[in-house]
């Protein structure tokens, strides 16, 4: 069946027409409930991106304040118990507890110190150290 | 059909320019039909007016899509359709009033404009919605089966099947009104 089909449905067609001639009628209210709605929709959106915008500032400055001092390492964490037990054992440079914290510090100068080459674009000279405890 | 593209489009070049008067120059321009469209597609008048606000606020957020489409309107038109459907699957259905689409088939006396604007819709109303939206798109919107089948994601020929078994339906619910209606 084309679009210039048989010319029985024609007064049919001619009928169902011009039953759409006027359309229905609106109702008086739907302009401005829909006017308004499009207003307050587009205000969400204004203030979403300000938000997001907002939120992508403080992450972009979070990020640049990680960079500069990074966050505690498992190291640090470590060190920290170590230091604990060495005050709840006392100071004993034989005991596994300053052994472990002098390890400890060992581990994260080195790793302290491949930061800031690589930070500074050097070439690394030397491996990764591993950590031996 | 590329009238009202046209009309749609300028409509939207405007809105997009910041022009204050070119939403509703575009409401003007499309509320009755697409109205009548959603109507087709929920036959609820509520939901067909929910449907109508939701695809034209999509639009006045962003015109740009539409203004870079080939056909403005038929894209227009499937915003609708998305519309209706997504808020046809969150609804559970409601039964017509058979009732009263029977005591309008039954015409004996003489038709005025609106009586048979409501005896066609009850007539369109009692197809299913995808053969009732087709023939609202043919007829009433004066659209291709090409143009029809791009907006409802078919295939030409499916929609003039469509078209000839709605036809086919239609014909004898609303055959007594035709002795009523003089054409011009």
């Amino acid at each position: 069946m084309s679009d210039h089909h048989e010319s029985e449905w024609t007064e049919l067609e001619q009928l169902i027409r011009s039953a759409a001639d006027d359309g229905p009628a609106l109702p008086a209210t739907l302009r401005s409930r829909t006017l308004q709605r499009v207003e307050r929709t587009c205000q969400h959106d204004r203030w979403r991106e300000r938000v997001l915008g907002a939120i992508s500032l403080l992450v972009v400055v979070c990020g640049l304040c990680l960079s500069i001092r990074p966050l505690p390492s498992i190291s640090h964490v470590l060190s920290f118990q170590s230091v604990a037990r060495i005050f709840e054992d006392g100071f004993d440079p034989t005991t596994p507890a300053v052994m472990e914290l002098d390890g400890e510090l060992l581990f994260e100068h080195d790793m302290q110190s491949l930061r800031e080459r690589q930070m500074r674009w050097q070439p690394l000279t030397k491996s990764i150290p591993t950590r031996s405890l | 059909m590329s009238k009202i593209s046209d009309q749609v489009r300028d409509c939207l070049r405007r809105l997009s320019a910041g022009s204050s008067d070119a939403l509703d120059a575009l409401y003007d321009l499309t509320a009755a039909r697409l109205v009548r469209y959603a109507y087709t597609l929920t036959r609820h008048r509520d939901d067909a007016e929910d449907v109508f606000q939701a695809a034209f606020v999509r639009v006045a957020r962003r015109p740009h899509g539409l203004i870079r489409a080939d056909y403005p309107w038929p894209y227009l038109l499937r915003i609708v359709r998305n519309e209706a459907f997504r808020l046809l699957s969150r609804r559970t259905p409601v039964p017509l009033p058979t009732v009263v689409l029977e005591s309008h088939t039954d015409v004996g006396i003489e038709l005025d404009q609106e009586d048979l604007r409501r005896s066609v819709q009850l007539a369109l109303a009692k197809l299913p919605v995808a053969q009732s939206e087709v023939v609202v798109l043919k007829v009433w919107e004066e659209m291709t089966f090409a143009e029809i089948a791009a907006v409802m994601d078919e295939s030409p020929n499916t929609i003039a099947s469509r078209y000839r078994y709605a036809l086919q339906k239609l014909q004898p619910m609303l055959e007594p009104l035709s002795d009523e209606v003089p054409y011009e």
